[in-house]
């Protein structure tokens, strides 16, 4: 589109999009970029925190202070004590996004805003760990079936040989947990996926062979699942 | 020079390294401390409680478990939480069938605005000083980003101007409230 404001890149810095980006005044992917790149530039991020500062003082003076309802105080208590553990914690990935659009690409079945913007974003980000784990690796790919009408298009790459897995959820909207589930039947909530732009996406290694994933919305009812088949051995 | 505004600059370090590190304490502080702004900027985005809870419970949830999307040397954690879920209220809203026109959205915020009680009389002059002040196209810009939740796109549309020319009058405005902001304080201290 060609209203569509420039991005940032290696070699530019954002200028007026901190500004627009403090104010809400960007589109998803244009926010998801402007994060990539103040991840890795400071004085960028430097202007941002001070445009965010400008919005908040705003916010301060222009928006009703309500009381939150109690009800939200318990959920966010009960997400604490679900905590994720820490070798599930993910450390920022500004570029998975990419990396989604370029493996799904690869594997032909990439699709939608994704695919798009795949060629745009790619110069913009990386992220060399996982994209070279997954790269090197034989892997196949399945789609999640819907079992509610809200479920997002979702599909999960996962290593033939159980090592890793990657769910990428083709909505930035749906609020969903992923949950897997192991062949001995045990289950573990790996909690929100990422959002990355109009995606989001949950990269893991730390649960080896899983034969079911699940995505549940925020009652806990399981809006779509996908089985895992491995080749024989 | 780098500034940090209002509360801002009383933050609780040891709450911002436990929400970094991931600690239930962490999460559950953070909330306890910002937990009414932040449910406030989603529900006047929003406009309804049950969108408003999920808003705020799904953005800090997520920004708490993706440990390093936030570092302390960029600025506030309370700055960046506001503007995180404000941003999230604004995709929501966004890619929700929309029930409010582009022009009922500014009335209301022609309406809301005048009524608002001010924690801060001090700042509250300042920042109105500052808005009254600016060059009408840059404050009709800047109202029309904030309060009417358009984004700059759409401004330029309903502004009839170039894209580069609403860019520039949003954020030359908010610059300037920022400096008021800063010179303010310079001059209170």
């Amino acid at each position: 589109m060609s209203s569509r404001s420039e991005l940032p890149d290696a070699g530019r810095h954002l200028g007026e999009l901190a500004e627009l980006h403090a104010l809400g005044a960007l589109e998803s992917l244009e926010r998801a970029q402007v994060e990539t790149h103040v991840a890795t530039c400071a004085s960028c991020a430097r202007a941002l925190s001070i445009a965010e500062a400008a919005v908040a003082a705003l916010d301060d003076i222009y928006v009703p202070q309500l009381e939150p309802p109690e009800r939200l105080r318990s959920r966010i208590a009960a997400s604490a004590q679900a905590a994720v553990p820490p070798a599930l914690r993910r450390a920022p990935r500004p570029n998975f996004y990419a990396t989604a659009a370029a493996l799904l690409l690869a594997a032909g079945i990439g699709g939608g805003a994704l695919v798009e913007h795949s060629e745009e974003i790619r110069q913009a980000s990386h992220d060399s760990a996982v994209l070279a784990t997954i790269a090197t690796s034989h892997f196949n790919h399945v789609a999640f079936i819907a079992r509610e009408a809200s479920a997002p298009v979702s599909k999960v790459l996962y290593a033939r040989d159980g090592a890793w897995f990657y769910v990428v959820i083709d909505s930035a909207t749906c609020n969903c947990r992923v949950i897997v589930r192991s062949a001995a039947g045990d289950e573990r909530d790996l909690g929100m996926p990422e959002v990355r732009g109009s995606t989001a996406t949950l990269f893991t290694r730390d649960f080896p062979r899983p034969t079911l994933l699940k995505l549940v919305d925020a009652s806990g009812r399981v809006i779509s699942g996908a089985a895992l088949p491995y080749p024989a051995n | 020079m780098y500034e940090r505004l209002g509360s801002d600059q009383r933050e609780d370090d040891q709450m911002v390294a436990d929400f970094l590190a991931g600690k239930s304490s962490g999460l559950e502080s953070v909330y306890q401390a910002y937990g009414k702004p932040l449910y406030s900027a989603a529900r006047s985005v929003l406009g309804n409680d049950d969108d408003a809870q999920d808003c705020v419970h799904d953005a800090l949830v997520r920004i708490w478990q993706r440990a390093g999307s936030y570092r302390p040397e960029r600025g506030s954690l309370r700055s960046y939480l506001l503007v995180s879920v404000r941003n999230e209220a604004l995709t929501r809203k966004r890619n929700a069938a929309r029930r409010f026109t582009i022009e009922e959205r500014a009335a209301r915020a022609e309406q809301s605005k005048y009524e608002i009680e001010m924690n801060d009389p001090i700042e509250e002059a300042c920042l109105r000083r500052a808005l009254a002040a600016l060059p009408v196209d840059q404050r009709t810009a800047l109202e029309l980003a904030y309060f009417g939740q358009l984004t700059h796109v759409q401004i330029a549309e309903r502004l009839g101007v170039p894209l580069g020319t609403a860019k520039s009058r949003i954020a030359m405005a908010l610059r300037k409230l920022n400096a008021a902001m800063i010179d303010n304080r310079a001059n209170a201290s």
